[in-house]
């Protein structure tokens, strides 16, 4: 099985495991999509669209000095976007519905960047 | 000790489970506040006087979800609403002056969410519960008063059970599958009712039933209760299957569930080789607006003159 694989298998497992969850999509910092396990949506767009909300929320909460930032949520009628940072070079961004729980989202999360931070070689903080 | 519901008959239950018990001594205390699983994913149960007003769970759409998914009211019509009730105020009330649902039809939708949720819970029922004032966490925004008996939604939620089981085998398993349209569902002269259509479309391997119950705001035993007459008919597979064998790498262009039911589903029959098309037409399917911006481009009037 290639990388690339093992990346989609891990957003698979992902999506699996959480309820709620709909889309999964991992990226580079400046939104070139990796691998995508996604239906309806144009992962691509996704992609830079995701970089570019963590890029912002990175900005924003290192001018208002809240500590580091943890993870952007995107709380819309229907459902999430959650954006999560993978160290410094890629992110992970996840789709949900409303009935998907933010809270035990993020354990769900951390399990998932550190297997992808592996696969892809990042180091994590 | 009083209140309607409080003498059913709670021997009537084929299972003694953690949640029964603290639902009935619930009742009989007349309890006001809410039972949360701590172990679990966001459940609560809210009653008010021993009775249910609201079960908050991710396992099946809530009545806000079930009115908005199905389109019965507008994405901006609920901002407005929920607006003009402000944070405390009656969003049922105002839905129904500003005649945005009627208030029988809001009721039917209430209770049988509430159904539905307690079904969904019982699938996966947690084993600890603790109670919590009535003022801890989300406030539930379209709470029935007065509620219902948990008696009642525990008996209902168990002959659900038994009817599936009886049908289609264990309901939790059933619950935790991920259904395909099958070939049939393709072939010339099939037919399927509107219901039925929607789901096909929706049954694209990925998706659990509560996947489902979520897209098309049904209910979860409704939903179940199709796919099963569906996989009868042999238009859908729900056998628990490791993955989807056809799963999408890299920045998928097709849409299984779409392009497999166009027989099913002329009206959103699309070819293949417009994967842009197809995608907006499945996103039009799953009750989302689709990007204008490519049709617009498309059509020559960028730049505009």
């Amino acid at each position: 099985m290639s990388r690339q694989e093992d990346v989609v298998d891990e957003l698979r497992l992902l999506r699996e495991r959480t309820v709620g969850i709909t889309d999964c999509l991992v990226s580079t910092a400046d939104g070139m999509l990796v691998a995508a396990d996604s239906t309806g949506i144009q992962p691509e767009s996704v992609a830079a669209l995701g970089s570019v909300a963590l890029g912002l929320a990175k900005r924003t909460a290192a001018a208002v000095g809240l500590g580091s930032l943890r993870e952007v949520v995107t709380r819309c009628q229907s459902g999430y976007v959650v954006v999560y940072g993978i160290g410094e070079n890629a992110l992970l961004i996840l789709l949900g519905d409303e009935g998907l729980n933010t809270v035990s989202l993020h354990a769900q999360s951390r399990q998932s960047i550190e297997q992808l931070a592996k696969l892809l070689d990042i180091r994590l903080a | 000790m009083s209140g309607s519901g409080a003498d059913r008959d709670w021997s009537a239950f084929s299972s003694t489970t953690a949640l029964e018990g603290v639902l009935r001594q619930a009742h009989y205390e007349r309890f006001t506040g809410r039972l949360a699983a701590p172990g679990s994913v966001g459940v609560e149960i809210c009653l008010v006087d021993g009775l249910v007003t609201a079960i908050l769970t991710p396992a099946a759409p809530g009545p806000d979800s079930v009115l908005l998914r199905s389109g019965r009211v507008s994405q901006v019509e609920w901002s407005r609403a929920v607006d003009t009730a402000g944070e405390h105020g009656r969003l049922d009330e105002t839905l129904v002056s500003r005649s945005l649902v009627h208030g029988g039809e809001l009721d039917v939708v209430r209770i049988s969410a509430l159904f539905d949720a307690m079904f969904a819970v019982c699938l996966d029922a947690p084993e600890d519960w603790e109670a919590q004032p009535p003022e801890s966490g989300i406030e539930p925004p379209l709470p029935l008063v007065p509620g219902i008996p948990p008696a009642l939604l525990l008996t209902e939620a168990d002959r659900r059970s038994t009817t599936l089981s009886r049908r289609w085998g264990s309901p939790a398993q059933l619950a935790r599958t991920r259904p395909h349209v099958t070939a049939k569902a393709t072939q010339a002269g099939t037919s399927a009712i509107e219901r039925h259509r929607e789901i096909l479309l929706c049954a694209n391997g990925r998706r659990t039933p509560r996947d489902i119950a979520f897209v098309l705001g049904r209910g979860v035993y409704a939903v179940m209760t199709d796919l099963g007459r569906l996989e009868n008919r042999g238009m859908v597979q729900i056998k628990e299957q490791a993955a989807p064998a056809t799963l999408p790498s890299v920045a998928p262009r097709r849409i299984e569930a779409a392009s497999q039911a166009t027989t099913v589903l002329p009206e959103h029959a699309v070819p293949e080789q417009l994967p842009r098309r197809v995608q907006q037409t499945a996103a039009r399917a799953e009750g989302m607006t689709p990007y204008q911006g490519f049709d617009r481009t498309r059509a020559g009037d960028y730049p505009p003159s």
